[in-house]
């Protein structure tokens, strides 16, 4: 992969974009993030999707229209059926993560409580998916 | 007829009680003959009354009835013809038998006398066995004359009587003869389906109940409709039998309104279902209550500790980017905002389980509670290795439960054990005993005790008896362990001294849990 990784992310919450921006930054990612407040934002933007992003961060409590529903209409589209996503939310239930594995999220991660945590975790799970060389902060993700 | 009634088996028909005495009239102006007669005609069989004249004969019977009349024909004043056409003239006497004696043998005095209605002449002079076998027989006619009119009696008492009970029975009753049709009602019959008798003899039953299709003459109960005159319906309640008779098979029908009974039955009916309904709605109630409480939970455990990991991971952020010009009281003040969040989160959890215990379903299975003890020391193992504390146990039962919220019972108590310790290593026991039916299981521990005096509020929800800064805890655990153990069907109690260490106690139900633990 050359350039900076392309990273939707779909959050309403703006501190967690913040930390997330954070723990890709402190795991040594060369990203763009796109953040989408909500998800009717985000289906609108990828109707007329120039470029497909290398990687879907999606909250699962958003307004309009909510994480489960945007991760099956993203896996519908073919163009993006096989772009990894990573479903980032507070919810620590069991329906909630086979749902969303269900649906074909690679990851389901319930953001931790404190800062190294998410850093570490976060950001871990997210160079696993890109297919990133794992660094040393990242080694029990 | 005359021979019949001489033959000998004849007598066994007369009255037992034979109160019952017949009476000869003997009428003769000569007491000479009279004497004569009596002589012959002396029995104790039948009473002897002597007249004589055809007046005094009159008189006699004016009061009494006789068997027989031996009269006389030639007599002064009022001669036998005359008497005897006086005798038959008479009502109670027309039929009563006359024996005319006489000597003369003329065909004119016989023509007369058979007229006159007399059964036989007797000749004089008199045989005395012939009077004495014609006397019999007459006395053996009138004997069975008499019982005759007693049986017809006894018959018409027994008649008026079972009228009488058909007249009071309580229900309709309707006799059919064996030509299928209605031979005989009762007046209750005349006001239930208001028709006079004479409406319904002769008619088949279906004029009275048009369902009746019962054909067979084994007895019969069932429900029909009756109609009646006007033709309004109601419900009956319809029990036959049959009765073999010489005329044939009498069937009897007892018919009986029950538009009371089928009324209070239909209240009944609207009764339950509304109660039913209640049910139902109550039910549907409760569900809806209960999905609401997990639908809160949900928004609890997400929405309420969102900000609270918001507060955390700044905070630290802060630190991270000021750490270095963060004096000594700064990372203080970080570490109570750490510290809050922290509890505000355990909190949030354990409020959680407490309230979920109510909206889950109680899995009741066989628990091995050795396995619950060894799983909730597990959970603890960091405490326990910290602290050094020594958990043991008696061999322990296996009981109907919950695993789960066993093993968090457990954890809870020992866990509490451990956190309130004294000075010296915590030492736990756990041991169980069956008491009548149910489980007691005790966990002793060494630690600092409770003030009796708190011994029933420590189970309270929120109830602390220490400051945050001697013990940690939200008062949460204990109210988990009393409400797992109600469901359990059980109760939990706590037996302390101050500084003589604790021993909780908690009962588990045998068998299948009680009501308690239907999760509602």
């Amino acid at each position: 992969m050359t350039g900076p990784v392309r990273i939707f992310m779909v959050e309403d919450h703006g501190p967690d974009v913040f930390l997330v921006r954070k723990a890709l930054h402190d795991n040594q990612v060369e990203f763009h993030l796109t953040r989408f407040e909500d998800g009717e934002q985000a289906v609108n933007a990828l109707l007329k999707l120039a470029e497909i992003p290398h990687l879907f961060i999606l909250d699962l409590n958003v307004p309009k229209i909510d994480g489960l529903e945007l991760l099956r209409r993203i896996r519908k589209n073919p163009a993006m059926a096989a772009v990894p996503i990573a479903v980032l939310t507070s919810s620590r239930t069991a329906q909630d993560r086979l749902e969303a594995l269900a649906l074909g999220a690679n990851r389901f991660i319930t953001k931790p409580t404190d800062l190294p945590s998410f850093v570490r975790i976060v950001g871990g799970s997210i160079k696993e998916l890109l297919d990133l060389p794992q660094g040393p902060s990242a080694q029990h993700a | 007829m005359i021979t019949t009634a001489q033959e000998p088996e004849a007598e066994t028909n007369l009255p037992a009680d034979s109160s019952y005495k017949a009476k000869i009239l003997l009428v003769d102006d000569n007491p000479g003959n009279l004497l004569g007669l009596e002589a012959v005609l002396e029995s104790p069989d039948h009473e002897l009354v002597k007249a004589n004249s055809g007046i005094e004969a009159l008189r006699f019977l004016l009061n009494d009835d006789f068997a027989a009349i031996l009269l006389d024909v030639k007599m002064p004043e009022m001669d036998g013809f005359e008497t005897a056409s006086l005798i038959r003239a008479r009502k109670r006497s027309q039929h009563t038998p006359i024996l005319f004696l006489t000597a003369f043998k003329s065909d004119e005095q016989l023509f007369r006398g058979y007229d006159l209605g007399a059964v036989d002449f007797l000749f004089k002079p008199i045989v005395p066995e012939v009077l004495q076998s014609k006397v019999a027989v007459f006395v053996q006619l009138s004997r069975n004359a008499e019982l005759l009119k007693r049986q017809a009696d006894v018959l018409q008492r027994a008649e008026q009587k079972f009228r009488m009970f058909l007249e009071a029975a309580p229900e309709s009753e309707v006799f059919m003869g064996p030509d299928g049709r209605i031979s005989l009602v009762n007046s209750r019959t005349e006001s239930l389906f208001q028709l006079k008798r004479d409406q319904l003899i002769g008619e088949p039953l279906t004029r009275l109940v048009p369902g009746w299709t019962n054909q067979s003459p084994s007895p019969f109960q069932g429900q029909l409709s009756g109609i009646r005159a006007d033709g309004s319906s109601f419900p009956v309640d319809i029990t036959s039998s049959s009765l073999h008779t010489a005329e044939g098979i009498v069937t009897i029908h007892a018919i009986r309104d029950v538009t009371d009974r089928k009324r209070a039955e239909e209240e009944i009916r609207q009764l339950n279902s509304r109660l039913e309904q209640k049910v139902i709605e109550r039910t549907a109630a409760l569900t809806r209550s209960n999905d609401e409480l997990r639908q809160f939970a949900y928004v609890v455990s997400h929405d309420l500790k969102e900000p609270l990991r918001t507060v955390a991971t700044f905070s630290q952020l802060l630190e991270e980017r000021l750490g270095s010009d963060f004096d000594a009281e700064a990372k203080e003040f970080l570490g109570y905002i750490l510290g809050g969040v922290k509890r505000m989160s355990d909190l949030i959890d354990d409020l959680l389980a407490y309230t979920s215990l109510d909206a889950g379903e109680s899995r009741f299975k066989p628990v091995d509670l050795n396995l619950v003890l060894k799983e909730a020391s597990f959970n603890l193992l960091a405490t326990i290795q910290e602290t050094g504390a020594v958990v043991a146990s008696d061999p322990l039962p296996e009981i109907m439960g919950d695993r789960v919220q066993l093993v968090q019972v457990m954890q809870n108590l020992i866990g509490n054990s451990i956190k309130y310790r004294s000075n010296e290593i915590p030492r736990i026991h756990v041991r169980a005993e069956w008491q009548s039916n149910e489980l007691v299981v005790a966990v002793r521990d060494n630690g600092i005790g409770i003030d009796p005096a708190y011994s029933e509020g420590v189970f309270k929800l929120f109830k602390r008896l220490h400051t945050r800064e001697e013990y940690s805890g939200n008062g949460v655990g204990l109210a988990i362990c009393r409400k797992i153990v109600q469901r359990h069907g059980g109760r939990i109690w706590v037996e302390s001294n101050v500084g003589q260490g604790a021993t909780f106690y908690f009962t588990i139900a045998a068998g299948r849990a009680s009501s308690a633990a239907e999760g509602i």
